[in-house]
């Protein structure tokens, strides 16, 4: 419980470095809280860190897209937010302790581990605002339609 | 309303957006809605370093303009504002004056204050490291170290103009100051602080809009934009992991 507050909040100060409108700042902790939600309790149940940050950030990417419609603002605002969370730091910080410790094949692993990672959020974000993208131009050709006839 | 004031409107619109921020589909739809609202047709090209409008003016001859953009930072405010008044302007078309007036209101810079930033800067530290399960000892520490690291971080961006030792410098402050911590306070895990201490320095907006660009097709803005994240995160790899080096041979 205490995590869900610590992730509204580390999803709401980095906003305010990318100068973010003070009225925004409720949703975009939300995001955080959302994707964070869904990556805490898939990484305990199944232990599988890099489908976790997928589900999470494909949460995010949906929340932002629907607050975006709710709010008539910018997706980008809420999705920069809610990834925050799912960032791999441990990973990135590790892969470069081990390459500074000359263990090449662990900085390799954990990096690939890291990439991974950064992929997965990327992909899920891709993939919903893709989504949306599609539904749009599905309304509308149907729209389109519908004046024609 | 002429079309070289629409291209006025269009453009100035467009620069805000490129340079703050903005995705390639977000600028190339906001200057083909402007044309739209006021009946007019238009055909644009958006790079990260240039804007292209081409059109047809009143007697049917050619007008393309080009602005070249040199200056890219991330204000997502002046992303919002120009969404909401190109928004705007589908419901009330504006004259030309109120339009330019309305963009220049845009324009003024409107930022938190350099101490809300730092501040923010320090607790986002915190934050991350109670979330990884850091002590509350570790938390405070990581918010005294990027309470230094962010301001050293801007301070050396805005004399170099030089983003590799901007980063290289942030992550450089963080990584030792969090050596220092764990060498005086020797029950402090040094590497939790660090982690903490980064999350300021992640790139996001560079590579959530740079996957955007990717979706939208404009593979060149999106490759660009994706690099710039993966060099800010080298840059703040370098910088730990030469501190982490140095001070451990002096620590």
């Amino acid at each position: 419980m205490i995590k869900i507050v610590l992730a509204f909040f580390g999803s709401l100060f980095p906003t305010i470095l990318y100068n973010v409108d003070k009225k925004r700042f409720f949703w975009a902790g939300l995001s955080g809280v959302c994707g964070w939600i869904a990556y805490d309790y898939l990484n305990r149940t199944t232990g599988k860190v890099i489908l976790a940050t997928f589900v999470g950030s494909l949460v995010v990417g949906l929340y932002s897209e629907i607050i975006a419609r709710i709010k008539k603002a910018p997706a980008l605002i809420f999705s920069v937010a809610g990834i925050f969370p799912l960032v791999p730091g441990l990973g990135a910080y590790e892969t470069a302790k081990f390459f500074m410790e000359n263990d090449i094949m662990g900085g390799i692993t954990k990096g690939i581990e890291t990439f991974a990672s950064a992929g997965a959020i990327a992909i899920g974000i891709m993939l919903m605002s893709g989504a949306f993208k599609a539904s749009k131009r599905l309304r509308l050709k149907r729209l389109n339609r519908s004046n024609r006839s | 309303m002429n079309i070289r004031q629409l291209c006025d409107i269009s453009l100035k619109a467009a620069e805000i957006l490129i340079s703050y921020g903005g995705e390639v589909y977000r600028v190339e739809e906001t200057i083909n809605r402007i044309f739209m609202t006021y009946g007019k047709k238009c055909d644009s090209f958006v790079l990260l370093s240039g804007i292209f409008i081409s059109t047809v003016d009143e007697n049917g001859r050619d007008i393309t303009i080009v602005r070249r953009i040199d200056s890219h930072s991330f204000d997502l405010r002046k992303i919002e504002k120009v969404n909401a008044f190109s928004r705007s302007l589908v419901d009330k078309p504006l004259s030309y004056v109120e339009a330019i007036r309305k963009l220049d209101e845009i324009i003024q810079p409107e930022r938190y204050s350099k101490m809300v930033m730092t501040f923010a800067a320090g607790f986002t530290a915190l934050v991350y490291v109670l979330l990884y399960n850091g002590k509350l000892m570790e938390a405070l520490a990581a918010f005294v170290i990027s309470f230094i690291a962010y301001p050293v971080k801007e301070f050396v961006g805005k004399v170099f103009a030089f983003q590799f030792l901007e980063y290289f410098s942030g992550g450089f402050v963080t990584g030792f100051l969090a050596l220092l911590f764990s060498f005086f306070f020797p029950d402090l895990v040094s590497y939790r602080m660090i982690i903490g201490g980064i999350m300021i320095m992640v790139p996001g907006i560079a590579i959530t809009t740079g996957l955007k660009d990717a979706l939208y097709g404009d593979i060149v803005s999106s490759i660009y934009r994706l690099a710039d994240g993966i060099f800010i995160s080298v840059a703040v790899g370098v910088g730990i992991a030469v501190s982490v080096a140095v001070g451990g041979k002096l620590l």
